[in-house]
């Protein structure tokens, strides 16, 4: 892989993977890490060549390792919690979604953001969590029962 | 994956993908070189650490042959034997090594 090359690959997919390991980690010098040692080690594998939608698979993917095995390692805590609400509103319900990610476990926020923010088929998932297709389904499922917890009926909140 | 624009939650996760990132991640040139070092100090580091292993063996086995030679008489046929051991895992070793670091 030459530097432009690179540069593009870069351009295309740095945001996305930051953005994702950022949230997960609520940490932007992790965030940091992880994305440069993600990139690094495609380049330095066998599948530099990889076309830019295979490449951003295996950049998640290295990237969902990377983290995982922090956390199993105990390397770092995770950070103090975002205190800014994202919040949805339809007529129906209001969504703070980030106090949805923060409260939901790792793996299940993990699936909702690859679903959800990347856009990812289940398929697509499987590749990067190491799950297999059927797991993801079933455990994406759960992930958004669970996230229906944090939604707000309309009048509810207005209450408080 | 087929999204819903109608469903919440997923209404809900498209802030987080339209929200801009306010910190400064590293830049495709930082990124571009901190790699390029990585690559050549890493294999730079690999190689010496191999040499120094392999360095190690080597001495180890001719301070053995030194000792069997000067000690001479029937230590050196117990040792013998042995040091013909020693030469052969110190093969497999650096074979092993060479293997590990090559790939």
């Amino acid at each position: 892989v030459d530097e432009t090359a690179f540069n593009a690959l870069y351009g295309a997919l740095a945001d996305p993977l930051w953005k994702y390991v950022a949230r997960a980690s609520r940490r932007h010098d992790i965030a940091d890490d992880v994305l440069q040692e993600s990139f690094f080690r495609l380049i330095k594998s066998k599948h530099a060549d990889l076309s830019a939608a295979e490449a951003r698979l295996y950049l998640f993917r290295i990237a969902t390792n990377l983290l995982n095995d922090r956390w199993r390692r105990g390397y770092d805590a995770i950070g103090p919690e975002i205190t800014e609400a994202v919040s949805e509103s339809n007529p129906d319900v209001t969504i703070d979604a980030t106090r949805m990610l923060q409260g939901l476990k790792p793996r299940a926020s993990q699936l909702l953001w690859l679903a959800f923010v990347e856009g990812m088929s289940h398929k697509e998932i499987a590749k990067v969590t190491g799950l297999n297709t059927m797991s993801v389904r079933v455990l994406l499922a759960r992930a958004k029962r669970q996230a229906r917890v944090y939604f707000i009926p309309k009048g509810e909140g207005d209450e408080k | 994956m087929k999204n819903n624009v109608d469903d919440p939650l997923w209404r809900a996760m498209q802030h987080f993908a339209n929200e801009p990132v306010v910190h400064e991640i590293p830049t495709a040139a930082q990124s571009w070189s901190q790699i390029q070092f990585r690559l050549r100090y890493r294999s730079q580091r690999r190689d010496r650490s191999y040499m120094s292993t392999l360095m190690q063996i080597v001495v180890a086995t001719w301070t053995l042959l030194l000792v069997v030679r000067l000690a001479g008489g029937p230590l050196a046929l117990v040792i013998g034997p042995m040091l013909g051991f020693a030469v052969l895992a110190a093969v497999v070793l650096h074979a092993l090594i060479y293997r590990a670091v090559r790939s």
